[in-house]
């Protein structure tokens, strides 16, 4: 298929075959669920396609076109919509039926591209064959591809028995063939397309939806069909595919090529030249498509998208769970439109099996309950919020679905019923043909469909703001949701409750919200007299306050929050308030829901290339204007038709309009060469240093446990490299008996011992790796050498990876004193006042080598054992600037330091099966006016609002300052878009977009009375690392007390002056930051005293520029729990489980007494403090000791005792534990102890010997003020 | 009239300005490149470092030759920007290779802003010194 375009792929396609899914192993159910979930199928848009749709180039015009589009380029979409139901699993499934690597979807999508290849590119690719199979059975895929003018029709024929094929091979489908049932439908929908096909086509196109009403089902034949089709595609998936796959290829024909005259969309962002003309060409061309179609193409695909939800690792909503299996394909639908995610996909059970499944891979995942609400919560009740399949019908008739409404939308589905397929499909289709969109929608679908249609009504009124709500949310509870959205929109933003306790918070926070927050201004608090800042539930989380008709859901704070929830009209305004302007985004973090579409048309403004959002503005049905650059682009005509309820109507209720993160699978415009496969090399240091920390042996032990949970298809590629002063390959060809090791000794010039096999796929090779892991430690046990060449086995590295990219894991323990890249100890020669000359790197060696791996989309990650100063100041930058990530582990010791071998096995465990995305890109758009000013994370910056990341992973953050250039006035509202390009560990190019919202104000109060301290002190943080490294820690000191300083003094400005006296004012909403800056200063980033060593001061400088912001603000500001205070009435439901909750306590000694236990917990540790006038019985129940002067000192566990005080502790403590991805260090300390201070030193608020308590930092800030 | 030292500076510096008007028109050319996205910051910077040394070195060789030849207001009048460009080399990035210009951080908002800025206000004094020693060659050789 996309042979045309795509060079040769890389890497064999039977490897890729698996696709399926797998990406992510932990998510791999979930993402099943995904797909299955969303996948909906836009089907009815059919009409006219977009032609801008997918395809910039695109005209909407060419609504066959459209479902070409799809088909051809999202194929897997198409299938997906056909399958939607299915989706996922269809598409994936299919291909991993096929046994097709993913790329499949992407050659399909190149096709389309290509156009004029035939749908086979599969044939070049091998992994296209089985994309093309998966496209025909899927849908239209092929078909559409075939249809398109460029294809030749032929192809499609192949691909049909291809797809044939394939689809049974889908055994998952058997559900499928239910929908194999629905997939009749499809074809009857071609079946009619068909026939009127070219009337239709042209109808389609003239009249769009009315003069079809009738006939629609010819003219949108595409996209009727599609719908159709895609409804039954999500069921029959399998089955219809085959004939009418192909048809639809043709009808879809891309034809309008529109695609091929557009350039490549690689990079996400750009124009493709072609957009223009395509419409005109696509109506011919679907015209003909469509009659070579023939019946039998269904325009399943034109629909084109299915989405899916994929769940990450979070247990779907309750309402997700009928949709998971076949019902799948109204389920899907519904979930589209709820967007619940779909728990499940289809294959998966129902949600709940995905909750439980998830939350063993990763528990941990879910912030804190208190820090982001994101993860904990179970699946909403979207469903029932968002009625959304049913909605599609439903909404079809709410929205007055302008062109169509009355329309027997569903004729499509009558033709359904003509067609051969019918006899499965027909059955529910017809059904739904006759009966009102709803009804029939819900008949078809029946087996999910009676929870989607009661959605339906809901769904109407959802329409927005639940409907929205629910995506985003996903991590919200579910409990809220219902009423949640609602509220919390209209809150101010100040006063949202935490995310972590959603009912009570919600409650709470409606109730400040009608406490009239926003007439009352910003409340002023006096931070001289007001001691209790924090609300013992967590802080609340601030969230923007859009106007009514934004009742859309905005994106999670979780996930992206800018520092100002109002943001200033003006520089001049911004300037006035004195605060930072930036935004934060963890564009990668697990969802628990998301919304994945495949569609043939991804809807993009043609002038600056932003994906249709919930926030842009529809001037008429056929149009709308972009919120970020304000110019009016039509609307492609599938973009209308809603899959759940194969109407055409308002395009509201496309899930595109309805989340505000949402995932797409990318047709092959968007990939510069065949996805690459997962492809992972460890570099291990194996000099004396590391031999006797012993560290090789836990690596190889969780590496032999975990190695089938890499994330990855059958195409996964591993690899090892062992150095000390000397480099040590490892030959692990298939057919050796066992690993060959080479040593190569020369580290000038390292060269590769022999060409191939030191990559190795994983599956062939697996027994040779096992036992190569099994005798690593013992290889090296008595190794003396002490010199460590890691510059020159990086380059060797690059060298190794280069062909295809990957990930890079290097496990250093000692500074590298050897070959290219030999560093010299800086620490010892340096006094403590020079510390700021080593915290910048010592040469540029690593850097370069890092910029050299980021163009061979290689990232390197680097796990520091050192107890030595190591200098990480320069080794990080090999993955600083690859979009790597830096871990540190000082002084790791097998056995003298047990917390860090804990914390090192979970931290491991979940670095290697996280998700990961290769050969990325992150494009930030902002609306006219502001730009970006700093980016910060790790990344490259390749130009003035892309980041270069070789890979992604789910714990990386970044931060972006922005500037405002221009007055803000032409819109009431300012959005942030972010679009993240990766390559799935299954092979799959995918485009995540998440968007923001952010209301314009010009008024300073409303400035002040919406920042988001959290998001400020974060940015600042980030700010203040730059300061240290371009000047020095004291200058970034200084810019962190002034910037509490300034903003405060600027709020004071607008206070009458009678207020202010002997007072320092500050907003309810900034009441923390002067808090926060302290623990900056106090933090081990930036404090002066106390002399950190320098690799630790590094490293948490490079926390703070990565970290999403929840951690990073309990990093800043740790957790105290008073243990003996849980609160068995409050719970927190994790899972299936109630677990009593502690309120949190400021970090200030008046907290704590001698007979309490008190947790303090930093992210990163956790320490439990024993009081030392603690009663015997709680140090019985809790330690089993008798009393206090029993405990051991230093314990790093506690005994699970039998009762109620203990169980409480240790489900507590457990549960904190697994809501974070990071392995923590657990120790108890009494009071008495010598490790005291590890838990006192973060006590920020009282006085330590160098530093100033809280309150005489805020009687610093009040006399630096007052001049 | 006569062809003295200074006049040969003048002529010398002439010459050489032109080319450090080229030299200022291709930066200022790069780094709006730069901004509006149609260059690589890795392979601007390739070409960009191979010059910084050749200008400052040409700004200070003149400079130097005007000290030679006693003429010392001109001197003075290039001081500033001598001193700025030993400045600037001075705290340039930590980097192995010649030049400036870090491909990492030059995308930063605030060193875009300088660098454009720093091209412009080169630009004009320049084109002010081009004119200046054009003044000062016929002057000199006129009044010898």
């Amino acid at each position: 298929m996309a042979d045309g375009n795509h060079p040769p792929p890389l890497f064999p396609s039977s490897n890729l075959m698996q696709s399926e899914s797998q990406n992510q192993p932990q998510f791999y159910s979930p993402s099943s669920n995904n797909n299955m979930t969303t996948t909906q199928s836009a089907q009815v848009k059919p009409p006219a396609l977009s032609p801008n749709g997918p395809f910039s180039p695109y005209q909407p015009g060419s609504t066959d076109g459209n479902h070409i589009t799809l088909g051809g380029p999202s194929v897997p979409p198409n299938t997906v919509n056909g399958l939607n139901t299915s989706s996922q699993q269809q598409m994936r499934p299919s291909l991993m039926a096929s046994g097709f690597p993913p790329p499949p979807g992407s050659n399909n999508f190149n096709q389309p591209p290509m156009s004029n290849i035939p749908i086979r590119p599969g044939g070049p690719y091998p992994p296209h064959p089985n994309f093309t199979p998966l496209a025909g059975p899927q849908m239209n895929g092929p078909g559409n591809v075939a249809s398109r003018p460029p294809f030749p029709t032929p192809p499609l024929g192949s691909q049909t028995p291809g797809f044939q094929g394939p689809t049974p091979p889908y055994g998952n489908r058997t559900p499928l063939q239910p929908g194999g049932a629905m997939r009749p439908p499809p074809p009857s929908l071609s079946g009619p397309g068909q026939a009127p096909p070219t009337m239709g086509f042209q109808a389609m196109s003239g009249d769009t939806a009315q003069s079809r009403p009738n006939e629609l089902p010819v003219p949108f034949h595409g996209q009727g069909q599609y719908s159709h089709q895609v409804n039954p595609h999500m069921q029959k998936t399998p089955t219809p595919t085959p004939s009418n796959s192909e048809p639809p290829s043709e009808r879809s024909s891309r034809g309008p090529s529109p695609v091929s005259g557009s350039t490549m969309d690689a990079l996400e962002g750009q124009f493709s030249p072609g957009h223009g003309s395509a419409s005109p060409a696509l109506q011919g061309n679907r015209a003909s498509p469509v009659q070579s179609l023939t019946p039998g193409t269904p325009p399943k695909m034109s629909g084109g998208y299915s989405s899916t939800m994929q769940n990450q690792q979070f247990p779907p909503r309750p309402g997700l769970p009928p949709s998971h299996p076949w019902p799948g394909s109204q389920q899907q639908q519904t979930q589209y439109q709820s967007q619940p995610r779909p728990p499940t996909s289809q294959g998966f059970p129902p949600l709940p099996s995905q909750a439980t499944g998830f939350p063993s891979s990763q528990p941990r995942f879910p912030p804190h309950p208190a820090s982001s609400t994101s993860s904990g919560f179970p699946p909403h009740p979207n469903p029932q919020v968002f009625p959304p399949p049913p909605s599609t019908s439903n909404t079809a008739a709410a929205f007055s679905p302008p062109q169509m409404p009355g329309m027997p939308r569903f004729q499509p589905p009558p033709p359904v019923a003509g067609f051969p397929l019918p006899p499965l499909s027909s059955g529910p289709l017809p059904p739904t043909f006759g009966a009102s969109p709803n009804t029939t929608y819900a008949g078809s679908p029946p087996p999910l469909a009676g929870a989607p249609l009661q959605n339906v009504p809901g769904y109407s009124p959802n329409v927005t703001s639940d409907g929205t709500m629910p995506p985003q949310y996903g991590n919200m509870p579910p409990a809220s949701q219902g009423g949640y959205p609602h509220p919390q929109f209209v809150q101010p933003s100040f006063q949202q409750p935490g995310v972590g306790y959603p009912n009570n918070v919600n409650a709470m926070t409606q109730n400040f919200g009608q406490m009239g927050i926003q007439q009352d201004a910003p409340r002023a608090v006096n931070l001289l007299t007001e001691r209790q800042l924090i609300p013992a539930d967590g802080l609340e989380t601030s969230r923007p306050v859009l106007p009514h008709d934004f009742k859309k859901v905005n994106c999670s704070p979780d996930i992206f929050r800018c520092t100002l929830n109002a943001i200033p009209q003006n520089s001049a305004l911004l300037n006035k308030a004195r605060l930072p302007l930036g935004i934060l985004i963890h564009p990668f973090r697990d969802l628990s829901q998301l919304p994945v579409i495949q569609s043939s048309v991804i809807v993009r403004c043609r002038a600056c290339r932003t994906y249709i959002n919930p926030f842009v503005v529809f001037t008429d049905q056929r149009r709308w204007k972009c919120n970020l650059c304000f110019r009016v682009n039509d609307l492609p005509d599938e973009f209308s038709f809603d899959p759940v309820s194969k109407t055409y109507g308002d395009p509201q209720r496309r899930p595109e309009v309805k989340s505000a993160t949402i995932e797409f699978i990318a047709p092959s415009e968007y990939m510069l060469r065949p996805p690459q496969p997962a492809v992972y090399l460890f570099l291990l240091d194996v000099s004396f240093n590391a031999v006797k920390t012993g560290y090789l042996t836990q690596f190889c032990q969780i590496l032999i446990e975990e190695i089938d949970k890499l994330p990855g298809d059958n195409r996964k590629t591993i690899g090892f490299l062992c150095y000390d002063k000397a480099l040590y390959y490892f030959n692990l060809a298939a057919g050796l008996s066992q690993a060959q090791m080479l040593c190569v000794p020369d580290l000038e010039d390292p060269f590769l011992p022999c060409p191939d096999n030191l990559l190795v796929n994983l599956k062939e090779s697996k027994e040779l790796l096992i036992d190569l892991l099994n005798k690593l430690p013992s290889l090296f046990e008595g190794n003396y050498e002490t010199g460590s060449a890691l510059g020159a086995a990086l380059q060797s590295a690059h060298k190794l990876m280069s062909p295809t990219g990957g990930r890079i894991t290097v496990m250093q323990t000692c500074l590298p004193t050897v070959g290219p890249g030999a560093l010299e100890n800086r620490d010892a020669s340096s006094s403590a006042g020079k510390n700021v000359t080593i915290i910048g790197p010592a040469t540029d060696f690593y850097k370069k080598l890092s910029l050299d791996c980021s163009a061979q989309q290689i990232a390197v990650d680097l796990f520091m054992l050192n107890a030595q100063y190591a200098d990480i100041a320069t080794l990080a930058c090999i993955s600083k600037f690859s979009a790597g990530c830096v871990n540190y582990y000082p002084s790791y010791h097998s056995v003298k330091n047990l917390g860090m071998v804990d914390k090192f096995d979970t931290d491991f465990r979940r670095y290697l099966t996280r998700k990961i995305g290769f050969e990325s890109v992150m494009r930030i758009r902002c609306t006219r006016g502001l730009s970006i000013h700093t980016f910060h994370g790790n990344f490259f910056v390749r130009s003035t609002d892309l980041l270069s990341l070789p890979n992604i992973n789910p714990d990386a953050g970044f931060g972006m300052q922005m500037s405002i250039e221009d007055n803000l006035q032409e819109s009431s509202t300012v959005s942030f878009q972010a679009a993240l390009l990766y390559t799935s560990s299954k092979g799959e190019r995918r485009i995540r977009v998440h968007t923001l919202c952010v209301p314009v104000t010009n008024q300073l109060s409303e400035v002040f009375a919406c920042a988001d301290q959290l998001a400020v002190a974060s940015l600042l943080s980030k700010m203040a690392v730059d300061r240290s490294l371009n000047s020095a820690i004291s200058d970034a000191r200084d810019a962190m007390m002034n910037a509490s300083l300034d903003a405060l003094s600027a709020y004071a400005q607008q206070i009458p002056a009678s207020q202010r006296v002997g007072a320092l004012l500050a907003p309810h909403s900034l009441r923390l930051m002067p808090m926060f800056m302290l623990a900056m200063l106090k933090s081990v980033a930036f404090a002066l005293a106390g002399n950190p060593k320098v690799d630790d001061r590094v490293f948490a400088m490079q926390q703070f520029k990565v970290m999403p912001l929840c951690y990073l603000i309990q990093n800043l500001y740790p957790h105290l729990y008073p243990l003996l205070k849980l609160n068995e009435e409050k719970v927190i439901k994790h899972g299936d489980e109630e677990i009593p909750s502690a309120p949190l306590l400021q970090l200030s000694s008046a907290n704590i007494d001698r007979t309490g236990l008190f947790l303090m917990d930093t992210g990163d540790a956790m320490y439990l403090l024993v009081g030392s006038s603690v009663g015997d019985q709680i140090c019985q129940d809790v330690f089993n000791k008798p009393n206090f002067m029993s405990i051991p000192d230093g314990i790093m566990d506690l005994p699970e005792l039998e009762n109620q005080t203990s169980e409480n502790i240790r489900s507590f403590i457990n549960y904190l534990m697994d809501s974070r991805p990071n392995g923590v260090v657990f120790l108890v300390v009494r009071d008495d102890s010598k490790n005291r201070h590890l838990f006192f030193q973060h006590m920020l608020e009282d006085r330590s010997e160098n530093s100033m308590s809280y309150y005489e930092f805020l009687q610093f800030l009040q006399g630096k003020a007052k001049p | 009239m006569a062809f003295t030292f200074a006049a040969f500076c003048y002529i010398l510096a002439l010459i050489l300005t032109a080319v450090l008007i080229f030299f200022v028109i291709f930066h200022i050319i790069a780094f709006d490149e730069l901004k509006t996205d149609y260059k690589n910051p890795i392979d601007q910077c390739n070409s960009l470092n191979p010059l910084v040394i050749p200008e400052y070195g040409i700004h200070m060789l003149f400079t130097v030759l005007f000290l030679f030849a006693a003429q010392f207001g001109t001197v003075i009048f290039n001081l500033p920007l001598m001193v700025y460009h030993i400045r600037r080399y001075l705290n340039r990035p930590v980097m192995s290779g010649l030049g400036l210009y870090d491909p990492t951080s030059i995308m930063n908002a605030d060193e875009l802003g300088r660098a454009q800025k720093e091209g412009w206000v080169k630009l004009g004094f320049y084109l002010i010194s081009f004119f200046y020693y054009l003044y000062s060659m016929i002057y000199v050789l006129v009044s010898s």
